[in-house]
């Protein structure tokens, strides 16, 4: 009993450390990315893929993440147990979470890229500033939880905390970027 | 080639020549239209983040066309704004002339028949901005 409680108290001691060396390193990589924005980004004209402008073309590559976001924080939230009425979650659930995460981080690099080398930590105006720094917060967020799910001494609620800070980062990028864009120039192709 | 055969070959024929002649003679303006060969006097043409020329002088009645020559979207908005101290847009306001979005393909054209001086810029990019003026 004793033993129990010296493991349960020396567990938080343990986790701190590690927890603050997850923080650490994705604000590494959100700061490296923004660094790497003003620095090598400026206008450029980049292949569109059938699409009228870079723009257009990212707004709806970004659309289509936030439906594999939208699935991601469901699938989420089932695993966590907060969809009662579809019961415990199947492995089938852990495996669409899991996929569907891979998937829609790999449709996220194509937009990183366009917006570091073509558009660059744009801080002309509160939009696009704070636009990016929600884009390198994401990737921030998205290594932290990464590793966070590799550390098993974390606390439990860290990855579910990672994960709803990388879901918001998200939707607030494509909320001040895609949806601004659509609502500027129209639903258009 | 039969009778009925003929006619429905005739029948295509005036068919295409009549759909040709009506395009020929569509006009656009203002409004946005697909990518043409235009006079370089009436024409602006984007070039990343700017207009070029940057000011252009038509005589009214003139149309002028703005077309874009790369992949990045833009808009042409006329209005009034005032710059920061960097050369940004602080604050933009758009008369309701001109506010279409521009991009490749997609050409904007706008004939201005009174004479005055007319400032445009792109409301998407705040170190954008062009002006026509247009004499009697």
């Amino acid at each position: 009993m004793s033993h129990a409680r010296e493991v349960t108290a020396a567990a938080p001691r343990a986790a701190a450390p590690v927890l603050l060396g997850v923080v650490l390193l994705g604000t590494a990589v959100s700061v490296t990315l923004g660094a790497l924005g003003a620095t090598v980004g400026q206008p450029r004209s980049l292949p569109t893929f059938g699409f009228t402008s870079m723009q257009t073309f990212k707004a709806w590559l970004a659309s289509l993440v936030l439906l594999l976001v939208l699935l991601q924080l469901f699938t989420a939230l089932w695993i966590y147990g907060r969809v009662p009425w579809l019961g415990p979650a199947s492995k089938g659930v852990h495996r669409i979470h899991r996929t569907s995460g891979v998937v829609a981080i790999a449709l996220t690099l194509p937009i990183a890229w366009y917006c570091i080398y073509a558009f660059g930590f744009d801080t002309s105006t509160p939009r696009t500033t704070v636009h990016s720094v929600l884009g390198c917060a994401f990737y921030g967020a998205f290594v932290a939880k990464l590793c966070a799910l590799r550390v098993p001494r974390l606390p439990h609620a860290v990855v579910p905390v990672l994960g709803g800070l990388l879901f918001a980062t998200f939707v607030g990028a494509w909320w001040l970027s895609a949806l601004w864009w659509f609502q500027t120039v129209g639903w258009t192709r | 080639m039969n009778t009925t055969h003929r006619r429905l070959v005739a029948l295509a024929g005036t068919s295409i020549a009549a759909a040709a002649l009506s395009a020929c003679g569509s006009s656009g303006t203002p409004a946005s239209s697909p990518a043409a060969a235009h006079d370089k006097a009436t024409t602006v043409v984007t070039k990343l983040l700017s207009f070029g020329p940057k000011k252009l002088t038509v005589k009214a009645g003139t149309t002028v066309t703005w077309s874009d020559s790369d992949s990045i979207g833009h808009t042409v908005t006329t209005g009034t704004f005032s710059l920061g101290s960097n050369g940004l847009r602080t604050s933009e306001h758009p008369d309701g002339v001109v506010d279409l979005p521009l991009r490749k393909g997609k050409d904007v054209s706008f004939t201005f028949d009174k004479p005055g001086r007319y400032v445009y810029y792109c409301s998407i990019h705040k170190g954008m901005s062009g002006e026509i003026d247009v004499t009697p």
